[in-house]
């Protein structure tokens, strides 16, 4: 099977991309939204991560600088914010921006259980909701896969009892790639969280197309390699297709090769700062690139 | 990896600097009172730098790591509560049963025991503004983390007769993971602390091997 046959076939199988005109939001242009495969809710590609860049603990300062960024996430139409218990005080400010926050309407809360003991991840997932202001967490997910079979039973018995609306489980290692695919082919999740990106793009053999054959939705973590993507290409020429899809800037290409998939529901790019926000949310708007321009990017960062 | 930017760390250092002050200025005197009276014993001189040092680490523990550290890394908790474990130890050791003389010698151990003292009590807050680290953040010996491990280091290298190595390991111990940290901020400390947490104990213990079990401390 082509390389185009096989995206398009998973493309049918997996969710559409769709265009949703947002009057409320600021920002020019329809926000490029993927749908949830278990349900049909739409959610914009681009979504925002949390690691490092949130763990400001209790510096107002750095708190107020957050608070503006999540401000421009809004106001751009971005909706998935991802975070952990791991993440240090990232909970703690996300909640603090939130509550600050007259344009947060669209927020789709994503946070995960991270704890070797079950009743542990009970109290950390009720101090995640009191941490994050929320009514009710949209999405809990298993952390790199941490006593899973344990919290995978409270998160049924939570969304039953609907305490969280979706449920799903998370990993950035390759070497786990194994035990999740026996995770998503076997049990009952929505959501499944792993590493794609232009340089790491395993997933592209067993994960994305098992996601898209299961019907899960997949949140793409470190999109950019940690920021390790802009070391090694944000001196060179961007792509020839870069103008035809509307991107500006490396930001915006790693992005759009991402949400391309047509397995991948969200990107969750992580920063500090307004300006680099801007750009990645940039990414929610205009063309994607079609599977012969995935191709030739793979080809020329290759020749990099 | 560290959960934080060296930024918002370098901020918290700022921070808790600036909250604790004038506390620098009492570290500081301590400091030179224990120099003294390492060269010019006295009598109780030996409890009162093991009371000094074990107040340092529980300081440090109680304060920078759970209070202020705690704040973005949770791991903070765990080397807090070390801190305040070895400031226990040594409160027990040699505040309460005195089993500690400190003393400035001329063999090879206290020779490397006083170059720590001098690196912690001087050239480590004194380096602050030659680093990144600036005035705003220089670590001064008995509330920072890094000078109080080495001055610990130091002043157990200067016990008489046996060493005790159970007050060396949790500063041994703290030289490597704070070594570790310090290594993606690309802070000099990366490398000054590991390398005397390592040569302390290797000499601590070739010094004891030299001496009879039952050698007495005073
Ligand atoms: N197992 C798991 O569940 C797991 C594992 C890893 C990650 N995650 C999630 O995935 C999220 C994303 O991964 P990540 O944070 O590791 O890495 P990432 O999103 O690939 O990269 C983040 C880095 O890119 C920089 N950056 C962001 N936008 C930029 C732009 N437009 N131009 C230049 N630099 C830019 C950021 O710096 P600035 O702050 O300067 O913009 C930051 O240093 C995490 O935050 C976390 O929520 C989950």
């Amino acid at each position: 099977m082509s390389r185009r046959a096989a995206l398009g076939s998973m493309g049918a199988a997996a969710a559409a991309v769709l265009l949703d005109p947002r009057p409320a939001l600021a920002a020019p242009g329809p926000v490029l939204e993927k749908a949830i495969p278990a349900t049909g809710e739409l959610l914009p590609a681009i979504g925002m991560g949390s690691w490092i860049t949130f763990n400001v603990g209790d510096d107002t300062d750095l708190r107020e600088a957050r608070v503006e960024v999540l401000r421009t996430f809004f106001a751009q139409g971005g909706a998935v914010i991802d975070s952990s218990p791991m993440y240090g005080s990232s909970e703690e400010v996300i909640g603090y921006c939130l509550a600050r926050l007259e344009n947060a309407q669209t927020l789709f809360s994503a946070t995960k259980v991270w704890t070797p003991l079950q009743w542990h991840g009970v109290l950390q997932m009720e101090s995640s909701q009191t941490l994050w202001g929320t009514e009710r967490l949209d999405l809990l997910q298993i952390h790199n896969l941490l006593n899973w079979e344990g919290h995978l039973e409270t998160l049924l018995d939570w969304k039953a009892q609907g305490r969280v609306r979706y449920i799903g489980v998370t990993t950035s290692h390759g070497r786990r790639h194994g035990d999740l695919e026996k995770i998503m082919a076997a049990q009952p999740i929505d959501f499944v969280q792993f590493t794609y990106n232009v340089l790491d793009r395993e997933a592209e053999q067993r994960l994305l197309p098992l996601a898209a054959e299961r019907g899960l939705a997949v949140i793409i973590n470190r999109p950019f390699q940690r920021g390790a993507l802009f070391d090694r290409f944000a001196d060179r020429p961007l792509p020839a297709w870069a103008g035809e899809c509307g991107c500006a800037n490396w930001a915006q290409i790693f992005l759009k090769f991402i949400v391309s998939h047509p397995a991948v529901t969200c990107a969750i790019p992580a920063t500090s700062r307004v300006d680099h926000m801007l750009e990645n949310m940039g990414a929610a708007r205009g063309r994607l690139p079609d599977a012969d321009m995935r191709a030739g990017l793979i080809r020329y960062i290759e020749t990099l | 990896m560290l959960p934080f930017t060296k930024d918002v760390f370098f901020r918290l250092l700022a921070r808790y600097n600036a909250d604790i002050w004038p506390a620098h200025i009492a570290a500081v005197v301590l400091g030179i009172v224990v120099v003294f009276l390492i060269f010019k014993p006295r009598r109780g001189s030996d409890k009162f730098i093991a009371a000094v040092l074990a107040g340092a680490w529980i300081w440090t523990g109680a304060v920078y790591h759970m209070m202020y550290l705690t704040t973005i890394n949770w791991a903070a908790w765990a080397s807090g509560a070390l801190f305040v474990c070895q400031g226990g130890l040594i409160a027990w050791t040699g505040a309460g049963r005195g089993r500690i003389a400190f003393r400035a010698g001329s063999d090879r151990p206290n020779w490397f025991g006083v170059s720590l003292v001098a690196l912690a009590l001087l050239a480590y807050p004194l380096a602050g503004p030659l680093t990144e680290l600036g005035w705003s953040r220089a670590p001064v010996a008995g509330i920072a983390s890094g000078p109080t491990t080495l001055l610990t280091l130091g002043l157990i290298l200067l016990a008489e007769g046996r060493i005790p190595v159970r007050l060396l390991l949790i500063p041994a111990l703290w030289t490597i993971v704070a070594g570790a940290s310090a290594w993606p901020l690309h802070l000099p400390h990366a490398l000054i602390l590991p390398a005397a947490g390592i040569v302390s104990f290797s000499l601590a213990l070739i010094g004891n091997r030299r001496l009879p079990s039952n050698a007495k401390r005073e």
